[in-house]
């Protein structure tokens, strides 16, 4: 049951009085710096001071040849990551929901707990296993599957792409969970009933009726991927280098404010693109899974 | 050589239970694959998730000031060094310290911004919902940022005055979601029941309503408290020559190796955490509605879809 | 008072005496929302002790005429008054009516016995009762409704009966001036929904406060209430006692719901004491006719099944129909004939006593046949 929303007049003044404060805050905390921001991103600015009003700064951006190349490597991380992770959520979610039975809440309770964990211990955790003389390595080389340690684990993209998904996937797996969850398991044994092998039930079923779940971890996961900078900072040397970080540099290492939050403009209006597009897309995919 | 027709029907339906049999045996097989299959394959999760932090509390106590193998042998004194170094304990007081003060803060302001959007309805109601969402969606590195030049341009001073401030507004919006979703999902005959035995409308929220929204205000007190304490990307920027724990954490492994140092005070951290959101975990779970608590991590994504 | 209807309260108040003061009146109060009209010019008035029920089909006003009277709706016309004074505008705390809702409402985070001292909680803050007394009307309450038991027990561990008790003690221990029901046993199994009938009528009794009772089930109206009324499309058809009701319905609706008519096209022949219908030609006489009938004007010849007997010889004019048996069903205590009148076609059910039932099968010829005071005339809308 749902509970009722009072209409009518004089609604509006009482929600008020509940969302002033709230409201402000977030007018002042949110609104103001998102305002700044662009307001910066706007201006002329040097070591001497600001001046007045240009689009250098994203002149600036968009001419150089290094600054895209960067934006196209962080598109590859972030979509090799978002990609590994449903891969691996997907079947996770599944299992999940219809095949573990007593174990769920202990699993979903791991599951949600190893995002407690401080993400930068995380981040570190990895970061002596894939060194040269960490333990992969290690374990690899006593295994004898290789003879000469594998650089290319640390301080490069491949390892930004590792702690990555690591990172976030109890942020993919949880919301595709929950929409298979609300899933009627007699959908499933009727399509088995009627014929249908695991690839076509796959195909046809699990992953439309999904699709609200996946278009969800996408919003969550995929856009703050793009901005990630703590990550490629600590484990993806010069070759893992992503947009979060040149903005990081740009601000509190070169202070050019205005190329930086230039930057962080554009950013800002991909992730709002890429919002819009998922939430999109979750609500279509919501209308045909309730159509089929 | 002549067979009777019982023979050869004898014969038939003994090759057809063979027949049944073996495919039974099959089915068994492979649910068996199937479970195996599947038994590894969480295992692989498990091992990828919690594998490398049991790693590094293993190194916590190794006797080196390499990370790697072989074991030297057993110490404890990487533990004494973390806790006595100034910069870690002052770290951790700041993190914990924020954390506790924008704690009640965030619940407060995410149970008005709540009830305010699921109880009135009124023109610029959606807006009013985006508006508080959209701090979940923006990426924190931006929120950071601008925050940043916007306590500059302002000129207040970097501090953990600010880091506070864009803590709470980064972690009421999540409270909201959670007492939305609770409160959306509360049944209106309670409160007129309420009413109608005589209780007041404040009476009403505070006997009838509040109470149920316990195991849902818990649980968002226990995600704005660890959200605050593990961030770093907004930290970073509003802290100016503060230091928080993640901050911490962030500097010494720029400039350094890995340092046995790190795992011990992150093993210590970890511990805590753990054993903190456990102990949460097993007191909500013994309320009535503790139910609701448990069905949280899907009222994110449930609310992201309204 | 009903819209072009008269109730019958004058004539129905039996129990409930006409010369006491109404404990609740209902007076043109209507109800809209948006386009449509839910509750439309509803009056009524309910006597102290007075079991009273709304019975009507789904969307016909009576749960929203009730959540009027509770305080939960405010009318968009009309006025409500409790013990003679305006309650229009006071809101449900300060009413002195309480509810039994249809889920319960049970506060899950309480006792039993948190759940029933809630309101006599209420009345001690404000200082309406003395200290101790909470614990005896608890004890009271739970003791009517036999319960006591299983005081100290949650919501959730007690079964879909059990807490509709409970839901009961918790409204009566607010000794409210009327108490309303809505649709209370809906949830019930039919076995524990005819055993909660003749408690919660014996409990009316004993307790003696006024019942508004609200369901869609006419055999619990019947069973329970000193009057009906019937409600359709936001207006009541007919109020008056159970066997008015039944055996001279006001409308044809009224007819049709409440248990199964047989209704006759026909044409009123005449009036009064000389109630007579035309059909087919023969003209046919009623016992009573219902208020809306004109002379000559189209109308309804009611016949309830259990009122007709089918035999072999035709007989005396004016309390008989020739007609022709289709079916036959055993029914257990009854059997059901299905026949269609001779001639014109209209089909007419006869429900006779298995030990008296006679051998027709489909196909056979007989008369139907009824003592005239049964038969019923009802206006043709």
């Amino acid at each position: 049951m749902r509970a009722r929303a009072a209409p009518g007049r004089g609604a509006g003044a009482r929600a008020a009085g509940f969302l002033a404060a709230p409201v402000g805050v977030l007018a002042l905390l949110f609104v103001g710096p998102i305002a700044i921001l662009l307001l910066m991103s706007f201006l002329r600015m040097s070591i001497a001071g600001s001046g007045g009003f240009t689009l250098d700064n994203y002149g600036a951006i968009l001419r150089d040849p290094l600054y895209l190349r960067i934006l196209a490597r962080t598109g590859a991380i972030a979509t090799v990551a978002m990609l590994a992770m449903l891969a691996l959520s997907i079947p996770l979610g599944y299992v999940l929901a219809f095949r573990v039975g007593r174990l769920e809440l202990p699993l979903l309770l791991a599951l949600v707990l190893s995002d407690e964990l401080n993400p930068l211990i995380r981040i570190y955790s990895w970061r002596m296993l894939l060194g040269r003389n960490g333990l992969v390595n290690s374990a690899l080389l006593a295994l004898g599957v290789i003879h000469r340690p594998i650089d290319a684990l640390l301080f490069s993209s491949v390892a930004v792409v590792i702690v990555l998904s690591v990172s976030w996937v109890p942020y993919v797996a949880i919301p595709i969970y929950a929409s298979m969850k609300a899933i009627d398991p007699n959908v499933l044994e009727a399509a088995r009933d009627l014929g249908a092998g695991f690839g076509t039930v796959l195909r046809r079923i699990l992953l439309p009726l999904a699709a609200p779940g996946i278009f969800v971890s996408l919003i969550l996961v995929y856009i703050p991927l793009f901005a990630e900078f703590a990550t490629p900072a600590l484990v993806g040397g010069t070759s893992g280098y992503m947009i979060g970080n040149v903005i990081q540099e740009q601000i509190l290492e070169v202070g050019n404010w205005g190329v930086g939050s230039a930057m962080s403009f554009l950013l800002l209006l991909l992730s709002g693109v890429l919002a819009a597009v998922s939430y999109r897309l979750s609500r279509l995919s919501r209308i045909e899974a309730v159509r089929a | 050589m002549a067979r009777s027709v019982a023979d050869v029907q004898g014969g038939l339906s003994s090759r057809l239970a063979a027949r049944a049999q073996a495919a039974a045996a099959d089915a068994r097989l492979r649910d068996a694959l199937a479970a195996l299959l599947r038994g590894a394959f969480l295992a692989a999760v498990l091992l990828l998730l919690y594998g490398p932090l049991a790693i590094l509390v293993v190194f916590a106590f190794n006797d080196s000031i390499i990370i790697a193998l072989p074991f030297r042998g057993f110490t404890l004194r990487w533990f004494g060094e973390a806790l006595g170094n100034p910069l870690v304990r002052e770290s951790l007081r700041n993190s914990l310290g924020v954390a506790a003060a924008i704690t009640p803060v965030s619940l407060v302001l995410g149970t008005l911004a709540a009830f305010g959007v699921t109880r009135f309805r009124f023109r610029a109601r959606g807006a009013v919902a985006g508006l508080v969402a959209a701090p979940l969606v923006v990426p924190w590195l931006l929120i950071g940022v601008g925050a940043l030049l916007f306590f500059n341009r302002l000129h207040v001073p970097l501090s953990l005055r600010t880091v506070g401030a864009m803590h709470v507004v980064s972690t009421f919006p999540l409270v909201a979601a959670i007492v939305s979703a609770r409160l959306v999902r509360f049944d209106p005959a309670l409160e007129e029941a309420g009413l109608d035995l005589g209780a007041s409308p404040w009476e009403v929220l505070r006997l009838v309503v509040f109470p149920q929204l316990a195991p849902a205000l818990a649980a968002a007190a226990i995600f704005a408290f660890s959200w605050s304490f593990n961030n770093f990307e907004i930290s970073f920027f509003t802290a100016g020559f503060e230091l928080t724990f993640p901050i911490w954490v962030f500097s010494t492994l720029r400039h350094a190796q890995n340092l046995p140092v790190v795992n011990a005070i992150s093993t210590l951290v970890s511990a805590v955490q753990v054993l903190a959101v456990y102990a949460a975990w097993r007191i909500v779970r013994g309320r009535p509605g503790a139910r609701r608590a448990a069905q949280v991590p899907e009222a994110i994504p449930e609310l992201i879809q309204r | 008072m009903g819209i072009g209807r008269p109730t019958r309260d004058g004539e129905g108040e039996g129990r409930a005496t006409a010369e006491l003061e109404p404990v609740v009146e209902i007076l043109e109060v209507t109800k809209r929302f948006g386009e449509v009209v839910a509750v439309d010019r509803v009056s009524f008035s309910i006597a102290p002790g007075e079991f009273f029920s709304l019975l009507g089909p789904s969307g016909c006003g009576k749960t929203t005429t009730l959540r009027i009277l509770a305080g939960f709706e405010r009318p968009d016309a009309g006025r409500v008054l409790i013990d003679g004074r305006d309650a229009s505008v006071l809101p449900p705390h300060r009413r002195d009516t309480n509810m039994v809702f249809q889920s319960y409402a049970l506060f899950p985070h309480m006792t039993v016995r948190e759940n029933v001292a809630f309101g006599p909680r209420r009345k001690e803050r404000r200082r309406l009762l003395a200290r101790g007394e909470v614990d005896r009307i608890v004890r009271e309450a739970l003791a009517t409704v036999r319960m006591e038991a299983f005081a100290d027990r949650y919501p959730r561990e007690l079964s879909g009966g059990q807490q509709q008790r409970v839901a009961l003690a918790r409204a009566l221990a607010n000794r409210p001036r009327v108490l309303l029901l809505d649709e209370p046993l809906g949830a019930l199994d039919l076995k524990l929904r005819q055993e909660m009938q003749f408690e919660l009528k014996r409990i009316q009794r004993e307790v003696g406060i006024s019942f508004v009772y609200v369901t869609h089930d006419q055999g619990e109206a019947l069973t329970m209430s000193d009057r009906v009324a019937v409600m359709n499309a936001g207006r009541i058809e007919h109020l008056g006692p159970p066997e008015e009701v039944y055996e001279r319905p006001a409308t044809a609706f009224v007819a049709g719901f409440i248990g199964s008519a047989n209704l006759l096209p026909c044409r009123v022949a005449g009036l009064g004491s000389e109630a007579a219908a035309e059909l087919d030609g023969r003209r046919l006489r009623a016992g009573a006719h219902a208020p809306g009938c004109r002379a000559g004007a189209d109308a309804l010849l009611m016949l309830r099944p259990e009122h007709l007997r089918l035999v072999a010889e035709e007989p005396s004019p004016g309390c008989g129909l020739p007609v022709r048996v289709l079916d036959r069903t055993f029914q257990g205590p009854e059997v059901r004939f299905q026949t269609a009148v001779e001639g014109s076609g209209p089909e007419l059910v006869v429900l006779a006593p298995a030990v008296e039932a006679p051998a027709l099968g489909p196909g056979d010829r007989a008369w139907a046949t009824w003592r005239p005071e049964r038969a019923y005339l009802l206006p043709r809308d």
